[in-house]
């Protein structure tokens, strides 16, 4: 079974995304922190990351190069966040993630990304 | 000597009383948060189970006749549609009349006051209501809470997006940055047009400042030329100096006698923080002092100089 892990300080939107993605044949957890995150990846291999701030790729550390294994695309990382100036998005892209959305974000277009991304993975 | 003994004893009674009593109440209000936190999390996945499936039918939402708890659901609906876009409005609308929220929320709006009532307001503008609710609202557009009245703004924004650009004409006040950031966010739902060009030329200001705010989320730097046509002579001051900011947001290059006309329009300090803006922002020391003289050179090479911003 593939996993998924999301991550957000903000309960709400934690609950939010998991709930929307519950029913995908895939195993979801969520964390509230990014040191939580860290240790999660280290543990165990996630499919993909969806991470529902900015600030983790933005404040000068490399999560993605540390997260993702030498000669692995997994985990995927997603970023889903309100900001949407150019320099911004363009840093998340230059850090290395996989998809960027801003909020409000379509429900039903983050599954859908997600369950195309997931089996893309499988074949 | 024996009344300060007494005033003493009392004092320590009263604290001695005072303090279980704290704490007592402390952890009913604790208790009374988790349960709310169990019975938000418990509506957050009814309704994501009802958008999801969309069935027809309205779930049961467990314990609703406690008290506060339709404001907890009222808060979970307003939490889902701020979050996200393209949404069933149909199916959400139907458990707002059913539970009876948009009257139980009026009911809230008119005995509460200033910032509360605006917080009500704007769950209220945030639920799938109709335009009969919002001119229900209208009274509180004359309030002298600012917060209440840009509150009504957005409500009557989010139920007539055809009359979106009136409505940000009629209202009086300037908008402040947050009030713009807030709007910026409808710009996302699509109900702000995007056009720049009329709103950078209309006789309204509050219509100019989100015309620039358009230029400015967007980078549209086709619109650099207006801009530069508000920073050299646009009637408000302030908007004037918002296009510089602009400009320099968009890295667009700074030179030509507009551009001195709206720095000369600037106050000392006023200028001094639109040089440190330009050096975040990257620009050269020498551009600083062709347009602030000397001074703004030797400026700028200090503000970049200093630990502050780490230049590449």
């Amino acid at each position: 079974m593939q996993r998924i892990l999301i991550v957000s300080d903000d309960e709400f939107l934690r609950q939010m995304v998991c709930r929307t993605l519950c029913d995908l044949d895939a195993e979801v957890k969520s964390t509230p922190c990014n040191t939580e995150m860290e240790q999660l990846c280290r543990r165990m291999l996630f499919d993909l990351v969806i991470v529902l701030q900015a600030a983790p790729f933005l404040c000068g550390r490399d999560p993605i190069g540390t997260l993702r294994p030498m000669g692995l695309r997994r985990p995927l990382f997603y970023v889903v966040s309100w900001q949407q100036s150019e320099q911004t998005v363009l840093s998340l892209l230059e850090s290395g993630i996989d998809q960027y959305m801003t909020f409000p974000v379509n429900l039903q277009r983050l599954r859908a990304k997600v369950a195309h991304d997931l089996i893309r993975q499988t074949e | 000597m024996n009344t300060f003994a007494m005033i003493l004893s009392v004092v320590a009674a009263l604290v001695a009383a005072g303090l279980p009593i704290a704490e007592a109440t402390d952890r009913l209000r604790q208790n009374r948060r988790e349960r709310h936190e169990v019975l938000r999390n418990r509506y957050l996945h009814l309704l994501m189970l009802v958008l999801h499936t969309g069935t027809h039918e309205i779930p049961r939402f467990p314990l609703l006749r406690r008290r506060g708890a339709w404001l907890l659901l009222t808060e979970t609906l307003a939490g889902i549609v701020a979050a996200t876009y393209g949404l069933d409005t149909a199916q959400l609308r139907r458990i707002v009349t059913v539970h009876n929220l948009e009257k139980k929320l009026l009911r809230r709006i008119r005995l509460s006051r200033g910032y509360r009532r605006a917080r009500h307001i704007s769950l209220l503008a945030s639920l799938p209501i109709d335009t009969s609710t919002t001119t229900r609202l209208a009274r509180y557009s004359q309030s002298r809470n600012r917060a209440v009245k840009f509150q009504v703004l957005l409500s009557r924004m989010a139920t007539e997006p055809a009359m979106t650009l009136r409505l940000i004409e009629e209202y009086e006040a300037p908008l402040s940055g947050c009030e713009m950031a807030e709007i910026m966010v409808l710009l996302r739902r699509g109900i702000l047009p995007i056009a720049y060009e009329p709103l950078l030329r209309s006789p309204s200001p509050n219509l100019r400042r989100i015309g620039m705010g358009i230029v400015k989320q967007f980078s549209i730097e086709e619109a650099a030329h207006i801009l530069r046509e508000l920073a050299a002579g646009d009637p408000e001051p302030e908007l004037s100096r918002e296009a510089l900011y602009t400009l320099c947001a968009m890295h667009c290059p700074l030179k030509g006698r507009q551009i001195h006309t709206g720095i000369g329009r600037l106050s000392v300090l006023q200028r001094r923080a639109l040089m440190r803006y330009m050096v975040h922002e990257s620009y050269s020391p020498d551009l600083l002092g062709e347009l602030f003289g000397a001074a703004g050179h030797s400026y700028a090479e200090a503000l970049a100089q200093t630990h502050k911003r780490t230049l590449a």
